[in-house]
């Protein structure tokens, strides 16, 4: 059995840190943004995203199924419920807010990534725990994100253009997914791992 | 050193063990877990934690409720006002145990 701080943190959070959740939502934008990179512009026909929403949410669907067969589910407070529900309010709307930003302007920095980097900075093992390694994580994927929102204020407003990528958007869209991907995958593992193996023995 | 001692018998057997105090714990922090988080949170075997649960019961800590899933049975656990109080109590204990055991042993 792990200590009491590790088993109040783990039930505490235990929804959020099943890591596999985040990978569709990674998964769609990568493949979303990289279908907007390759296609010939007046697009005409919008079913293959379609497809990938669709699919990422089928494929959330059966994560979902996984994580409460194999490790049950723990039903979060009502109040920590309600805050998650204005959490994602919140950055719903900020998120449609810079993406209109992004596509109106031509700024050298891009509101989408660093949007997603705030998300990641403030999640919430890293204000319940901010020392853990889940947090550490989070912490590095929202530096690179910073880093490739702000980049054409130091290589240039068309730099993505030289690796191919058709605009500053897609381009931060493709790696906050693939991120997202990365993310999930390593703390499905940390997840696993922090779970107790060895039986208690108290009596 | 007697008051020490007094503490020490003064503690909830029912909640001190390890085993039953991570229960009580995970409960606490949630509104509800079923029997598999607890038995992966926990580390235990289902027949031990089942014992566990059903002293919980007994002492009115908790509440279970057996539901039938896509026909596959799902217990659902809950943490009473009485058990929340308890817990509480507990910890309360446990910290004036620990100041009190400085207070004799500054270093």
């Amino acid at each position: 059995m792990k200590n009491i701080t590790q088993t109040k943190f783990l039930s505490k959070n235990y929804s959020t840190l099943h890591g596999l959740k985040g990978v569709p939502l990674g998964l769609c934008l990568f493949l979303i943004s990289f279908w907007a990179n390759i296609s010939h512009y007046p697009v005409k026909n919008i079913s293959l995203p379609i497809v990938f929403a669709l699919g990422s949410l089928l494929l959330f669907i059966a994560i979902d199924q996984y994580y409460k067969r194999t490790f049950g589910e723990v039903k979060q407070t009502f109040a920590s419920r309600r805050a998650q529900w204005i959490e994602q309010f919140i950055l719903g709307t900020l998120a449609i807010v810079a993406f209109w930003i992004d596509v109106t302007f031509n700024l050298p920095v891009n509101f989408i990534g660093l949007l997603f980097a705030l998300s990641y900075l403030f999640d919430k093992p890293k204000i319940t725990s901010p020392s853990n390694k889940y947090s550490i994580i989070k912490l590095v994927l929202s530096i690179c994100m910073i880093l490739a929102s702000i980049s054409p204020l130091f290589l240039g407003v068309n730099w993505w253009n030289t690796i191919g990528v058709r605009a500053p958007i897609i381009g931060v869209t493709m790696l906050v997914g693939m991120l997202g991907v990365i993310q999930g995958a390593i703390w499905h593992i940390f997840f696993v791992t922090s779970l107790p193996t060895a039986e208690v023995k108290d009596e | 050193m007697s008051n020490i001692f007094e503490e020490i018998a003064g503690l909830d057997k029912l909640i001190h063990g390890p085993a039953r105090l991570a229960i009580m714990t995970i409960l606490s922090t949630s509104q509800s877990a079923d029997f598999l988080a607890l038995q992966r949170l926990t580390g235990l075997t289902s027949g031990n934690l089942s014992a566990h649960l059903s002293k919980l019961a007994e002492g009115e800590l908790i509440i279970y409720e057996k539901q039938f899933v896509d026909k596959k049975p799902k217990t659902q656990i809950n943490i009473t006002k009485k058990g929340q109080q308890v817990l509480e109590k507990h910890w309360l204990q446990l910290e004036n145990f620990r100041a009190n055991i400085q207070k004799l042993n500054p270093e």
